[in-house]
C-alpha cells in the first residue's frame, strides 16, 4: 500500500510560493471581473439615465418646430443632442407617424461594445395639453473602452503588487517556516550520521513547527539516554566477556586473543615476547579447609601480589580455577623471562591473612615459553609452558 | 411650459435687425395652402403669451385673403381655444382682440394698425408684407418650399405680448442661413 504513495518531490517553499501566487492572481482576476462587471452595470444605468434626460431636452427643444411642422428645424433642434456622449441615433417621429428627422452620433463607440448598449429611450413631445411627436434614441454605453484599459492598467498594476508582495512572504516563509523545519531535519540527519543524539533543533516562530522540534529534541534526548544506557550494557558485556570478576584480570579468552596478537606484532617486528603458565599447588587443599571465600581471597591476592611486578603493557589474566597466565612483550633476553617468574615466587612467599587470624600460604608452578624460540603459534606456545610449568610442579615436589 | 419672461431684453437686442422665417410644409390638395396658414397661425398663437392670459384667445381677421380663409375657432397645442371675429380693417384695433390677422391690407393701412398696436397686448400677424417691414409682429407669405414665417424683432421686443423664445430661436436659424 505503501508503495502506491507517490514520492514528493516538490519543496515546501516551492509549494507555498506557489500556492500564494494562485491565490494574488485569482483575487486580482475576481477583483478585476468584480470591477467590470460593476462598471458596466453602472456605465449602462448611467447611460440610460443619460438617454432619459437628453431624449427629454431634445423633445422640448424641438416642440416647436413640430408644432410648426417644419423638418428642418426639427433636425437642427435635435442635431446637438445626437452628437452628445452616449448617443448613437436620434429620431423624431410626427404625431401623424411620419418622420421627420433622424440623426447618427459618428463619435458613438464602436459597434463592437453595441450588445452593451441599454435599451432605446422614447420620450414623448408635449405641448401643454396634446403629444405633437415622439423622440426616440438609441443609446451607447460609454466609457467601457477606458473602463477595459483602467481595469487591465489597475490589475496588472495589481499582479505587480502581488508579485512583490509574494516575494517578501517568501522570504518571511523562508525564515518562519522552511528555515526552521529544515534545521529540524538537518538535527535529525546528524543526530542519525553521527550517532550524536545530544544535538537540538532549534526553536520555531510558528507554533506547530515548534512542537515538532520540541518532540524531535525530546526524542532525540530519549534516544541519547537509551544509547548511553546501551554503551553501558555493551560494555558491562564486553568486561563480562573479557575479564574475570573474582580477580579483576582478563580472563582465558582475552588471554588467548592477546597472545595471538603477540604473536602477529612479534612476528612484524622481529622481537621476542614470553608467555608464563602458573597454576597453584594445593590450592583445592585451602578450598576443602578453609572454604570458599578464603578460595576466593587467594585468587584475588595472587592477582594482586602478580600485577604490580609487570610492566604496563605486560598482561596477567586468569586462565580458570587456580591458573594464570603472564604475557610479557618485547623480552631482550630471556632471563627477562625468568626473572619476572623469580619475582613472582618471591611475591608468593609471604602467607595470605585470611579469616579468624588464619593464613595460608601459596604455592605456584610456573612454566616459561619463549617465542619463537619454544613456537611459532599459540597452541605450540601454549603446550610448551604448559610442560614447563608441569616440569616445575613435578620438579617441587 | 417655459416662461415667456425668460425671453431677456438683450438677446432680443441682438436679434432686431434679423429677419427670421420659418417655412412648413404645405399640404396637398384644395385649400392646402390655407389650411397650413391656418396653422402656422394656431402655431404661432399657441406660443405667445399675453400679460391676462385665459383659457381663450380671441383671433380679429380683416381684409381677408384666400390665405386667412381657413382661419377658425378650435384648441390650440396648449390647452387654450381661440375664437375668431371677422372685422373691416378700418375698425382695427378693435377692442377684446387678442390677436390682429390681416389678409390684404396695403402697407399704409399695416402701419397705421401696427402703430396703434404698438405697446399693447396685441399680437399683429400680417399676411401681406413679404419683407415684413410694416411694423407688424409676425408675417407668413406662402413660397415654393413651403410656408414661410418672419417676425419683426423690433415690434416684437415693443409688443407686451411674449412669444416662447424656442419660436424666436427657430426664426433665428433661419436668419444664419
Amino acid at each position: 500500500m505503501s508503495d502506491a504513495l507517490p514520492r514528493p518531490r516538490t519543496d515546501l517553499q516551492a509549494a507555498l510560493t506557489r500556492t500564494l501566487a494562485l491565490v494574488g492572481v485569482l483575487a486580482v482576476a475576481a477583483s478585476l471581473f468584480a470591477v467590470l462587471a460593476t462598471g458596466i452595470f453602472l456605465l449602462r444605468g448611467y447611460a440610460g439615465d443619460r438617454m432619459e434626460l437628453v431624449a427629454r431636452q431634445a423633445a422640448y427643444a424641438a416642440e416647436v418646430a413640430v408644432v410648426f411642422n417644419d423638418s428642418n428645424a426639427v433636425a437642427d433642434a435635435v442635431r446637438p443632442f445626437a452628437t452628445s456622449e452616449g448617443i448613437r441615433r436620434i429620431a423624431v417621429t410626427h404625431a401623424d407617424g411620419r418622420l421627420m428627422t433622424r440623426e447618427a452620433n459618428a463619435d458613438a463607440d464602436a459597434a463592437f461594445f453595441s450588445w452593451l448598449d441599454p435599451q432605446p429611450v422614447e420620450v414623448p413631445i408635449r405641448t401643454a395639453s396634446e403629444q405633437v411627436g415622439t423622440v426616440r434614441i438609441e443609446g451607447a454605453t460609454t466609457g467601457i473602452g477606458t473602463l477595459l484599459g483602467g481595469s487591465l492598467f489597475g490589475a496588472i498594476l495589481a499582479l505587480g503588487i502581488a508579485l512583490l508582495v509574494n516575494r517578501i512572504a517568501e522570504r518571511r516563509l523562508a525564515t518562519t517556516i522552511v528555515g526552521p523545519l529544515q534545521a529540524i531535519a538537518t538535527t535529525a540527519r546528524e543526530a542519525r550520521a553521527e550517532r550524536q543524539f545530544d544535538v537540538h533543533a532549534p526553536r520555531a516562530p510558528i507554533a506547530e513547527i515548534d512542537n515538532l522540534a520540541v518532540e524531535i529534541n525530546s526524542m532525540l534526548d530519549q534516544l541519547r539516554d537509551w544509547n548511553a544506557r546501551m554503551a553501558d550494557t555493551h560494555q558491562a558485556l564486553v568486561r563480562r566477556a573479557n575479564f574475570d570478576t573474582l580477580s579483576g584480570l582478563p580472563n582465558r579468552t582475552s588471554f588467548l586473543e592477546q597472545v595471538g596478537n603477540a604473536i602477529r606484532l612479534a612476528h612484524r617486528n622481529k622481537d621476542r615476547f614470553a608467555i608464563l603458565f602458573l597454576d597453584g599447588d594445593r590450592f583445592k587443599e585451602t578450598n576443602d579447609r578453609f572454604g570458599h571465600a578464603a578460595g576466593d581471597k587467594v585468587i584475588a591476592t595472587v592477582a594482586e601480589r602478580i600485577r604490580p611486578i609487570l610492566r604496563a603493557g605486560d598482561v596477567a589474566a586468569r586462565l580458570g580455577g587456580d591458573e594464570f597466565g603472564v604475557l610479557i612483550h618485547h623480552l631482550e633476553t630471556s632471563e627477562d623471562a625468568t626473572r619476572v617468574r623469580h619475582r613472582i615466587l618471591e611475591a608468593m612467599e609471604e602467607p595470605v591473612p585470611l579469616e579468624h587470624g588464619q593464613a595460608t600460604t601459596v604455592g605456584l608452578s610456573i612454566g616459561i615459553a619463549v617465542y619463537p624460540d619454544d613456537g611459532s603459534d599459540v597452541e605450540a606456545l601454549l603446550n610448551h609452558a604448559d610442560s614447563a610449568m608441569y616440569a616445575h610442579k613435578n620438579e617441587r615436589r | 411650459v417655459p416662461s415667456v419672461a425668460a425671453l431677456s431684453l438683450p438677446i432680443v437686442m441682438v436679434l432686431q435687425s434679423a429677419q427670421p422665417a420659418v417655412q412648413s410644409a404645405i399640404p396637398d390638395g384644395p385649400g392646402g395652402a390655407a389650411a397650413a396658414a391656418a396653422d402656422m397661425v394656431d402655431a404661432i398663437v399657441a406660443y405667445s403669451r399675453w400679460p391676462r392670459d385665459g383659457s381663450a384667445v380671441t383671433l380679429c381677421v380683416a381684409a381677408p385673403s384666400p390665405l386667412t380663409a381657413r382661419i377658425a375657432a378650435g384648441p390650440l397645442a396648449d390647452g387654450r381655444r381661440t375664437q375668431v371675429q371677422r372685422h373691416s380693417a378700418g375698425a382695427l384695433p378693435a377692442p377684446g382682440c387678442d390677436v390682429l390677422i390681416l389678409g390684404a391690407a396695403s402697407p399704409a393701412e399695416q402701419q397705421r394698425i401696427a402703430r396703434a398696436s404698438s405697446d399693447r397686448a396685441l399680437l399683429t400677424i400680417s399676411f401681406a408684407d413679404p419683407l415684413c417691414r410694416n411694423g407688424m409682429m409676425a408675417c407668413i407669405r406662402e413660397s415654393d418650399a413651403g410656408m414661410i414665417f418672419d417676425l419683426n424683432l423690433d415690434a416684437v421686443a415693443r409688443s407686451q405680448v411674449r412669444i416662447d423664445p424656442r419660436v424666436l430661436a427657430i426664426g433665428r436659424r433661419r436668419a444664419r442661413t
